[in-house]
């Protein structure tokens, strides 16, 4: 690849993807560790991401950014596994290859849950206190589980601080090793998708931050994370939070190893089961009009 | 490519110099991101400065922000509203014990209204429904609830304030609705620099009559209004007059209540803070949340602030808040129904004094004479005081109210518009010579009329008799019209409509009572056999229902006792006469005395 797919050379969806992706990846980071120096994760931190967004210059920008460029990389990595997923590329996979692939967009949205209690407004700390409360309902290791994942109190921002900012990260890139070595090599790439941030930045406003305080009726979940919402409010937590998702997971992980019948059996319910999730997300997001996930 | 692609970034990073050059840098940072924009604005009230407060203490909001769509998220811009009031108004450091008590009290619940309409139209004898139950619950209720949500849902505490124009929009508003100084701006506001709405502890009487200008009337008539028949009488030249009320209503000026008239007293002068606010309690009705008595006034107990504890805090702190008035730590206070301090009633030494509470103006008091003989004459203990000095009372007769199902009309309590419309229409009005009879305490009382005829017709049109209804009730209370002066002995011994009978021609006949009616109630079509204005007719049979258990006409013996004593007003009319001392032992003499000189003077007027 020596030059832009948008100028012909290669339009295929399965080339740009990655890259782009990972382009979006690098500005993620760069607006992080910007964002990192002005953040801080106690106190009060609802005040003080608002002031990064309305008092530090240049702070709105890099929130932007940072939040655009943290979506476009999750959603893409999203849309390159189900490009790998239908073309049936895992077939030619081994379980570790393809658990390099599914096991990276799983950190993925734990990234980005984290980031999402990170903001300290009324949505980030439901979603914490979720967390907390989901975990805590796994048998025998939830307590201690828990302590290592997210604490209530002040350290409240801390520990899911430290996962967003240094653990996962890191193992992200520690994954991914190889996509960066073998795809981030073009700069065309990488100035395409940084001129694309850089307008979305400027020109389209975040979603709103509520205040923690304020008297609303509805609080939900990020996007990715209302389908799970939607079964809370009809599942047991430890259903709805910790096993089905793991269930879905471990069987998407396994389906290299399947053969035949049951492959073919199983690709077909991780499509289904895909959609039914979408239908749930969609569902939450214009359908839930109460919070009665979150008052159980 | 590359070289377009760099050239567009570095154009976006200087959009992006020059776009956060030009932001507004606000250093150093006011307290609350709320003030870089809302620089001046006055105070709402001394007790509230914004320099303390900011803004994020009542009106909630981002504080932090200095962006206006993100500091408005959330922001609610009444923070009264009773939806959110427990976050703002009454949050822990400000009035956390105030706000429990507002949402229990009748102006929010409106029980007493839910209450007597259940009743009276659908025979529901223990409702329980309140307001805030009606707005969770959209189909709770038959026909007397619909009429609630559409009619008498509008006056409540819950009721969004500023919701539509005119007498309406500012009602309800929870804390708002009485706290709060209404006034009417023409200018649109600067939002750096605008008048606060004031806050204020001394509520004005408008704010009270804004609501209580209907059913009883009592907001209009304490201060000399009779909603008056349609007509627009008397005429200004050639037009109708001016004198009207909120939806066209034309009315009279009748004697205004002595309070008001004399001393120029507001609402708030007699209804203390626990009898609007409330008590803590829900009550059913309003007289049960009412703190205050004429005898709290009249005939004061009076408690020292100093050894009064709390309830002298409380005195102080209400009187503080009122800032007009003075308590002074020798003071005593006067103590209320329930025993709460009435701050503005004072005894310092010997001396007694009401002090007015809009501007703290002391009025002389006139202590409650108990041993004149017209307060202490056998036989008048059960009299309230109203039943004598109450000098009129608004009397309305047959309300007309048509339910149309093939019609919607908007639910005050849901904002929706929904099947079935009522309409209001009635055929007269009267104020003079209330009614007596026996209310729910038990004391001798005025009545009025409220009574309803329903009609209720199909979605084809069609009048349905099965479903219609009428119920004509009496119901007492203070008409808010008292004088000085009392009513005459006659008026309540020998007047048919006093005793409650209606208007018409009370006589004897072969030593009989009889009664003639003014009202043919036959011939009118109303399918009642007995004058509307009748509550009772003149054998003791009660004739109209009433709205409290307990309230009753005056029976057949009472009756008898009280017209028996109308016979001697010719001769015997002043109150210390002293066969009123014992007046059956007097009777007796009557009777059986024929030498008496009643005799001569009954065998000369007797026909």
């Amino acid at each position: 690849m020596e030059s832009l797919p948008l100028m012909g050379i290669n339009h295929k969806m399965s080339f740009c993807i990655p890259r782009i992706s990972l382009s979006a990846l690098l500005v993620c980071f760069i607006s992080g560790i910007i964002l990192t120096c002005q953040y801080y994760p106690f106190g009060n931190v609802f005040r003080n991401v608002e002031e990064i967004t309305t008092v530090i210059p240049y702070g709105f920008f890099f929130r932007r950014l940072h939040y655009a460029s943290g979506q476009l990389f999750v959603i893409l990595m999203l849309i390159h596994i189900v490009d790998h997923f239908m073309k049936r590329r895992y077939k030619g996979f081994s379980v570790g290859k393809w658990a390099g692939l599914v096991i990276p967009l799983i950190i993925c949205f734990f990234i980005l849950f984290t980031g999402y209690i990170l903001k300290g407004d009324k949505e980030g700390i439901y979603a914490g206190n979720i967390f907390y409360n989901i975990l805590k309902e796994i048998p025998v290791a939830g307590e201690t589980i828990t302590r290592f994942v997210i604490r209530p109190g002040e350290m409240f921002f801390w520990l899911p601080y430290l996962y967003h900012v240094f653990f996962l990260p890191i193992l992200l890139i520690f994954l991914i090793r190889d996509h960066i070595n073998n795809w981030f090599s073009q700069a065309g790439f990488l100035l395409f998708t940084t001129a694309g941030l850089f307008i979305y930045s400027l020109l389209v406003r975040m979603p709103m931050d509520i205040p923690p305080h304020a008297k609303i009726e509805l609080v939900k979940g990020p996007w990715f994370f209302l389908g799970i919402q939607v079964c809370l409010g009809v599942l047991p937590p430890i259903v709805a939070g910790i096993a089905a998702p793991l269930i879905f997971f471990a069987i998407l992980l396994l389906l290299p190893g399947l053969k035949g019948h049951l492959q073919k059996a199983v690709h077909y319910g991780i499509i289904f089961l895909s959609l039914f999730y979408t239908f749930l997300v969609i569902f939450g997001y214009f359908f839930i009009k109460h919070s009665w996930v979150l008052s159980r | 490519m590359k070289r377009i692609l760099i050239l567009i970034i570095l154009s976006l990073t200087t959009v992006l110099i020059y776009q956060e050059n030009r932001r507004s840098k606000i250093l150093p940072l006011p307290t609350e991101g709320c003030l870089s924009c809302h620089k001046s604005v006055s105070d709402p009230d001394t007790s509230h400065p914004i320099s303390a407060f900011g803004c994020y203490s009542c009106h909630m909001g981002n504080p932090y922000s200095l962006d206006k769509e993100r500091g408005h998220l959330t922001m609610v811009k009444n923070p009264g509203d009773l939806s959110v009031v427990g976050s703002t108004c009454g949050q822990a450091k400000c009035h956390p014990d105030i706000v429990p008590r507002v949402k229990k009290s009748i102006m929010a619940t409106n029980r007493g209204i839910i209450k007597t309409l259940e009743y009276r139209w659908e025979k529901i004898e223990n409702s329980n429904k309140d307001v805030e139950y009606l707005m969770a619950k959209e189909n709770a209720g038959g026909l007397a609830i619909d009429q609630y949500r559409k009619m008498c849902g509008g006056c409540h505490l819950w009721k969004k304030r500023g919701d539509r124009q005119g007498e309406i929009g500012k009602r309800g508003g929870g804390c708002s609705d009485c706290h709060i100084i209404d006034k009417d701006r023409k200018e649109p506001i600067d939002v750096t620099k605008f008048q606060h709405p004031e806050i204020t502890t001394r509520i004005p009487s408008e704010n009270c009559v804004k609501c209580h200008n209907r059913s009883a009337r009592m907001g209009l008539s304490y201060f000399g209004k009779f909603e008056s028949e349609g007509y627009g009488t008397p005429f200004d030249g050639w037009e109708l007059n001016q004198r009207r009320l909120s939806g066209g209503r034309f009315y009279l000026n009748l004697p205004a209540d002595i309070h008001y008239a004399k001393a120029d007293m507001t609402c708030i002068d007699c209804h203390t803070e626990t009898g609007v606010m409330g008590d803590g309690t829900r009550h059913e009705y309003m007289e049960g949340q009412v703190d205050i008595t004429c005898r709290s006034c009249h005939d004061p107990l009076f408690t020292s602030v100093k050894e009064a504890g709390e309830a002298g805090d409380l005195a102080v702190k209400l009187a503080f808040l009122n800032k007009k008035i003075d308590i002074p730590q020798e003071a005593k206070v006067g103590r209320s129904k329930k025993g709460k301090p009435m701050y503005n009633l004072q005894k310092r030494g010997d001396q007694i004094v009401f002090y007015r509470k809009k501007d703290g103006a002391p009025i002389e008091l006139k202590i409650f004479p108990e041993k004149k003989p017209h307060h202490s004459m056998a036989g008048h203990e059960r009299l309230s005081c109203q039943s004598c000095h109450s000098a009129w009372i608004p009397q309305c007769y047959g309300c007309h109210i048509t339910y149309r199902k093939d019609l919607v009309q908007k639910d005050w309590l849901s904002g929706e518009k929904t099947p079935g419309q009522f309409r209001e229409s009635r055929s007269y009005i009267r104020f003079s010579k209330p009614t007596l009879g026996i209310n729910a305490s038990g004391m001798v009382a005025p009545f009025s009329p409220c009574q309803v005829f329903v009609s209720v017709f199909d979605r084809k049109g069609d009048y349905v008799h099965e479903e219609s209804l009428n119920t004509l009730t009496m119901t007492s209370f203070d008409p808010h019209t008292t004088q000085k002066g009392s009513r005459t002995c006659h008026d309540c011994h020998g007047d048919p409509k006093s005793l409650g009978f209606g208007e018409g021609i009370l006589y004897k006949k072969e030593k009989e009572w009889r009664f003639r009616p003014t009202y043919d109630a036959q011939s009118s079509g109303m399918g009642i056999d007995f004058p509307l204005d009748a509550f009772v007719d003149i054998n003791g049979k009660p004739a109209q229902l009433t709205s409290r258990k307990g309230a009753r006409p005056f029976n057949q013996e009472e009756i008898g006792k009280i017209l028996d004593v109308d016979g001697c007003f010719p001769c015997h009319v002043r109150y210390e006469d002293k066969i009123y001392e014992d007046f059956k032992q007097s009777r007796r003499r009557f009777e059986t005395e024929k030498d008496l000189p009643c005799w001569e003077t009954a065998r000369r007027y007797t026909p």
